[in-house]
């Protein structure tokens, strides 16, 4: 789609959008203010070493170490530092656990904030106005959405990202996970339920949207 | 205290609106980013600039010149009770998530990503500079356009109104890519560059700042003012008005109604406040609902 395509002899024209990028990034290079290098790689970063893996591994230690889920709640900044993940977005972390009578989720009414070291970038779906909109005016709705019907006993908590404290849902260990070891655990924590938009995946359904 | 809580962060005339003091102090301002140590000492002088203080990471000597230009953009500009305050909002349909979904959708937005990182952890512009160039969108655009859009146009406008670069530069460099039709950018390398901006995306930068005595204490009843200012704000307009309880305090943050508009990091305590769904939304409440909100003292008043 972005590049120009070559259908026959008559390439297509390429985007708006997408020549404007080109024009940007032409002109910066032109006056020695950004590299090829330093923006590709920065992106790359983001595509392959900081996503919801990061955020799953720290679930996972919550989830078997009871001191470090402590440290977690505490002070989730630290505790998430100790497995080796910070950074942008990522400074002021709050990480919030869900419960048999309480059920967390996290949104950014305003922007898009969302805590790019332990989840990465964000979806498009938690970008969007529906979202943003709707989260904290009928989060049982928009929860419904995503397949999760919440008992009306269980109280939800909405967390609008409005300052620069940045929010990671624990989610609820699922049942007959107790002998598992803690990379099979963090198989079954999705990016979904990290932002409390859905449960962590029980043993026997596949990983997705992670 | 009074003071405190009749603040309203209103845009004074061209004059009080404060650039960088390093461009106050000499006009158009020279600062070279490579050096950790020199890109320090800059730091200290870009007073009101939220930037990164993880070090350096520019080979370049970059002009600032004075923000007239950005400033007078930001005194034209009355409307930001605008379309990217979407809290209670009805109407955007249902929630559509995709399977499966790639980082980025596009080269392009792959691209706008790494621009926006090189160039404000380069100190070109600050966070809340970036998120208030976004809210000055049109708000037809903003709501037609997909988010790394967003991206494109608050980089664009943030360049320009710092002089670091010039609209017609790039309308001209628009017109010669598309008359080439092979648009193709040129290539340029700099190894030190691509290093410290991964460096920075592990390390982040720092909103907070040498702590204040906090005006509220956990437990306290508050009221979310009622304020309707022009430029930037964080106080999302569904909570307005609002009563809820102190939370807890969260720390001294910098100001984001100040630092987007050139007036300083004017740091304040930022609280988790919470609210009870029902005296949000009223009747058409959810049952068994809290919203939490983080907010900056001075967006808040005693209930």
């Amino acid at each position: 789609m972005d590049k120009g395509s070559t259908h026959g002899h008559h390439p297509q024209p390429l985007p708006d959008v997408a020549l404007r990028v080109k024009a940007l990034e032409a002109l910066l290079i032109d006056k020695g203010l950004i590299a090829t290098d330093a923006v590709d790689k920065v992106a790359e970063a983001y595509e392959k070493d900081i996503g919801p893996l990061n955020g799953a591994k720290v679930v996972a230690r919550a989830w078997v170490d009871p001191a470090y889920k402590g440290r977690l709640l505490k002070d989730a900044t630290a505790a998430i530092a100790e497995l080796g993940f910070s950074g942008m977005q990522g400074e002021h972390m709050v990480v919030v656990e869900n419960t048999d009578k309480v059920h967390n989720m996290v949104v950014c009414t305003l922007c898009s904030c969302y805590p790019w070291p332990v989840l990465g970038l964000p979806p498009v779906w938690y970008k969007a106005p529906a979202y943003r909109s709707r989260a904290v005016i009928e989060p049982r709705a928009v929860l419904r959405e995503f397949g999760l019907e919440l008992d009306d006993t269980r109280e939800i908590r909405v967390w609008d990202s409005s300052a620069e404290l940045r929010y990671m849902v624990l989610p609820r260990r699922p049942a007959g996970t107790g002998g598992m070891s803690e990379q099979r655990l963090a198989k079954l924590v999705t990016r979904e339920s990290m932002i409390g938009v859905a449960e962590a995946n029980t043993p026997g359904k596949a990983r997705k949207g992670a | 205290m009074l003071d405190q809580l009749t603040w309203t962060p209103e845009i004074g005339p061209a004059e009080m609106l404060s650039p960088p003091n390093m461009i106050r102090n000499g006009g158009a301002g020279r600062a070279c980013l490579r050096k950790p140590d020199i890109f320090s000492h800059q730091l200290e002088t870009i007073a009101h600039s939220r930037v990164l203080r993880v070090g350096c990471v520019c080979d370049t000597q970059v002009s600032f010149k004075p923000l007239t230009a950005a400033l007078q953009a930001v005194r034209g500009v009355r409307k930001m009770n605008g379309v990217h305050d979407l809290g209670g909002m009805h109407g955007f349909g249902s929630v559509q998530a995709e399977r499966d979904e790639p980082v980025f959708h596009r080269p392009w937005e792959r691209k706008v990503f790494g621009i926006m990182v090189a160039t404000m952890a380069q100190g070109m512009y600050n966070v809340d500079e970036f998120r208030f160039g976004i809210e000055q969108m049109d708000p037809v655009h903003y709501l037609e356009s997909s988010y790394y859009e967003h991206w494109l146009e608050t980089v664009q406008k943030n360049l320009i109104d710092k002089g670091l670069i010039k609209r017609p530069e790039l309308e001209a460099k628009l017109r010669g890519l598309k008359k080439s039709g092979s648009a193709v950018v040129p290539k340029r390398r700099d190894p030190a560059l691509a290093e410290r901006l991964i460096e920075i995306a592990h390390k982040g930068d720092d909103y907070m700042r040498e702590p204040l005595a906090p005006h509220f204490a956990a437990g306290d009843r508050v009221r979310a003012r009622n304020i309707n200012p022009p430029t930037h704000t964080r106080l999302p307009r569904y909570v307005r008005g609002k009563t809820g309880v102190i939370e807890r305090v969260r720390g001294t943050f910098v100001t984001p109604d100040t630092n987007a508009i050139g007036k300083g990091e004017q740091p304040q305590p930022v609280y988790s406040v919470r609210f009870n769904a029902k005296d949000l939304w009223g009747e058409q409440a959810e049952g068994n609902e809290v919203v939490y909100i983080d907010m900056w003292e001075k967006y808040l008043e005693p209930a």
